[in-house]
C-alpha cells in the first residue's frame, strides 16, 4: 500500500479546474504505464516495482506541486526516471543475472509476435545495456510510450531541444553497439597464414 | 531533420510512420516526403522495428495484475457513501438514457459490463483460454472485421470462456508486428452504436455495436489510432444473420498448457502482404524504399 495513511481528499474536477490536487484514482489507472516503463529499465519484477512504489509515493507526498495543465502520466513519469537515475547502479544492474528468466517468462507468454523478432529484440536489449542511462531512459521511453517531442520533454524533465539532441544521439550510439555486435571479430592467426 | 519544404515533417514523424503511430491526416504527406527521401526512411523504418520490439516485448506488463503494495490503501469506512450513491445512480440515469435514446451513441449499463470484461482476459496473463463445446458453438458465428484497409492482417480468432457467455477475441497483425485484438460477443438488442472510446483499468478499448454484436477494440497504440481502427472495423462487419456463409475461420483450440502462448500462430493465411500501417495509397506508395 504506497499511500500509507492517506487523508481522501475531494475528487478532482479537472475540467472545472477546482483544484490541482490528485486524486488516488487517478494515479492508479497510470500504474500499469509507470510499471511498464520501470520494468523496461530495470527489467526485474521486484526492482522494477519498487522503483513504481517510490515513484508512487513521492508523488503523493508532491501531489500539491502537480499542475492540472499538464498530463498527470508525464509528471509520474519525470518522477520516476529521477528516482531510477539517482539509483545506485548496483541495485539496477544486478538485473543482469535475471533477464534469462525474464524472457522465458515472456516467451511462455507468448508477446512476441514471432521467433525472429524476440531474438532481435534481445539484441537490442543488450545493446541498450550498454549505453549511458540518459541514452537507456530515453530510448525505452519512445518504444514504450510513443510520446511527441514536447511530451517526451515534458516526461524526462528536460528542454524539447536537448530531449531531440539526446534522442539522436542515443539512436546512433545504439546503432554503433549493434553494428559492432554483428560484425564478425577477425582472427589474429588468419591474417599471418 | 526538418524539411523546409514539409516543416511539419520531422524524423520522429518518419518513425511514427512505421510504427502505426502519426494521425491519419499527415500519412499521406509523410509517405510521399519518404518516397523521396529513401536513406531516411530506411533508418526510419529500423528505429520503428526496434521501438515495436521492444514495445512488444514489455506490453505484458501493461495487463499483469497489479501487486496490492503499489494499490492505494482504500478507508474501510464509508465517508464516501454520498459519492457512490451519485455514482449509482448515474448509472441508473445512463441506463435509462440508453434505454430511452435506443439507437444513440450512448453505451449503457451491458456495454460497461461488457467493457470490464475485456480487460480481465488481457490483463490476466494465466487466464485459461479454451474452447469447449458451447463457446465454439456459441461465438463462432460472429463476423469478423476487416482491417486490412489500414495495413492489418487477420491472424487468429480465439474463443475465450467464461461466464455469463463467451467473447470470441481476434487477433490482427501489421507489418511491423504490431498486434490488436477485437473482442466480439453476440448481443440481443439489434441496436447500433458508434464507436466510442473509454478506460478500463489503465487499458484503453473503443466499444461500438452493430448487427447485434457487441465489439471492442484494444491494443498498444495511440487512442487516436485506437480510434480511427474502431471506425475501419466498424463499417466493415457483414450482418451475420443476412450473411450466414462468412463464418469459418478455424477457431484456436488453445490447450490448457498453451493457454498462455496467447495463440499468435496463424489459423487462417489471409495475406499479411502489407507494407505500412498506412492507409491504402500510404501503404503502396512506400513499399519500394
Amino acid at each position: 500500500m504506497f499511500f500509507g495513511e492517506p487523508k481522501w481528499l475531494p475528487a478532482v474536477d479537472l475540467r472545472q479546474g477546482k483544484s490541482n490536487l490528485i486524486d488516488a484514482d487517478m494515479i492508479e489507472a497510470e500504474i500499469p504505464h509507470l510499471r511498464r516503463y520501470a520494468r523496461a529499465l530495470v527489467r526485474e519484477r521486484e526492482a522494477a516495482d519498487d522503483l513504481v512504489q517510490d515513484a508512487l509515493e513521492r508523488a503523493w507526498r508532491k501531489r500539491f506541486l502537480w499542475r492540472p495543465s499538464g498530463r498527470l502520466r508525464s509528471w509520474l513519469f519525470r518522477i520516476l526516471y529521477r528516482l531510477y537515475l539517482d539509483r545506485r547502479p548496483r541495485l539496477l544492474r544486478a538485473h543482469h543475472n535475471l533477464i534469462a528468466l525474464d524472457d522465458i517468462r515472456v516467451q511462455l507468454s507468448g508477446h512476441m509476435a514471432s521467433h525472429s523478432m524476440s531474438l532481435h529484440c534481445q539484441d537490442v536489449l543488450r545493446a541498450i545495456d550498454e549505453l549511458s542511462k540518459e541514452h537507456r531512459a530515453i530510448l525505452l521511453l519512445v518504444a514504450m510510450e510513443q510520446p511527441g517531442y514536447q511530451e517526451g520533454a515534458h516526461m524526462l524533465g528536460i528542454p524539447v531541444g536537448t530531449y531531440r539532441s539526446r534522442l539522436s544521439r542515443a539512436r546512433k550510439c545504439l546503432d554503433d553497439r549493434l553494428v559492432a555486435d554483428a560484425t564478425p571479430v577477425a582472427d589474429p592467426e588468419a591474417g599471418d597464414g | 531533420m526538418a524539411d523546409l519544404q514539409h516543416p511539419a515533417i520531422d524524423y520522429e514523424c518518419c518513425v511514427a510512420f512505421y510504427d502505426d503511430a502519426l494521425p491519419a491526416v499527415q500519412m499521406a504527406s509523410v509517405a510521399r516526403w519518404l518516397r523521396a527521401n529513401p536513406q531516411i526512411a530506411a533508418r526510419a523504418r529500423r528505429d520503428a522495428t526496434r521501438q515495436h520490439a521492444l514495445r512488444q516485448h514489455f506490453e505484458h506488463v501493461l495487463y499483469d495484475p497489479v501487486p496490492e503494495r503499489l494499490q492505494p490503501a482504500r478507508r474501510k469506512s464509508d465517508s464516501r457513501w454520498p459519492g457512490r450513491v451519485g455514482a449509482g445512480a448515474a448509472v441508473m440515469v445512463a441506463a435509462f438514457c440508453g434505454w430511452w435514446l435506443g439507437a444513440h451513441s450512448m453505451p449503457g449499463v451491458g456495454a460497461q459490463r461488457f467493457a470490464s470484461r475485456i480487460g480481465m482476459p488481457s490483463r490476466d496473463q494465466n487466464v485459461q483460454r479454451v474452447v469447449d463445446a458451447e463457446a465454439d458453438t456459441s461465438a463462432a458465428s460472429l463476423m469478423r472485421p476487416d482491417l486490412s484497409a489500414r495495413g492489418y492482417s487477420f491472424v487468429a480468432r480465439t474463443v475465450l470462456h467464461g461466464k455469463p457467455q463467451p467473447l470470441t477475441e481476434f487477433l490482427y497483425r501489421n507489418k511491423v508486428g504490431a498486434q490488436i485484438r477485437i473482442y466480439a460477443r453476440p448481443q440481443p438488442e439489434r441496436l447500433t452504436r458508434t464507436p466510442r472510446l473509454s478506460s478500463h483499468g489503465g487499458v484503453s478499448l473503443v466499444q461500438w455495436r452493430e448487427h447485434g454484436i457487441d465489439y471492442a477494440l484494444a491494443g498498444p497504440v495511440p487512442k487516436s489510432s485506437l480510434e480511427a481502427l474502431a471506425k475501419t472495423a466498424a463499417g466493415s462487419g457483414l450482418d451475420p444473420h443476412s450473411q450466414s456463409t462468412t463464418r469459418l475461420e478455424p477457431v484456436n483450440r488453445a490447450t490448457p498448457l498453451a493457454a498462455g502462448r496467447d495463440t499468435t500462430a496463424p489459423v487462417v493465411g489471409e495475406s499479411a502482404a502489407v507494407d505500412s500501417p498506412a492507409h491504402g495509397e500510404g501503404v503502396g506508395s512506400t513499399s519500394g524504399l
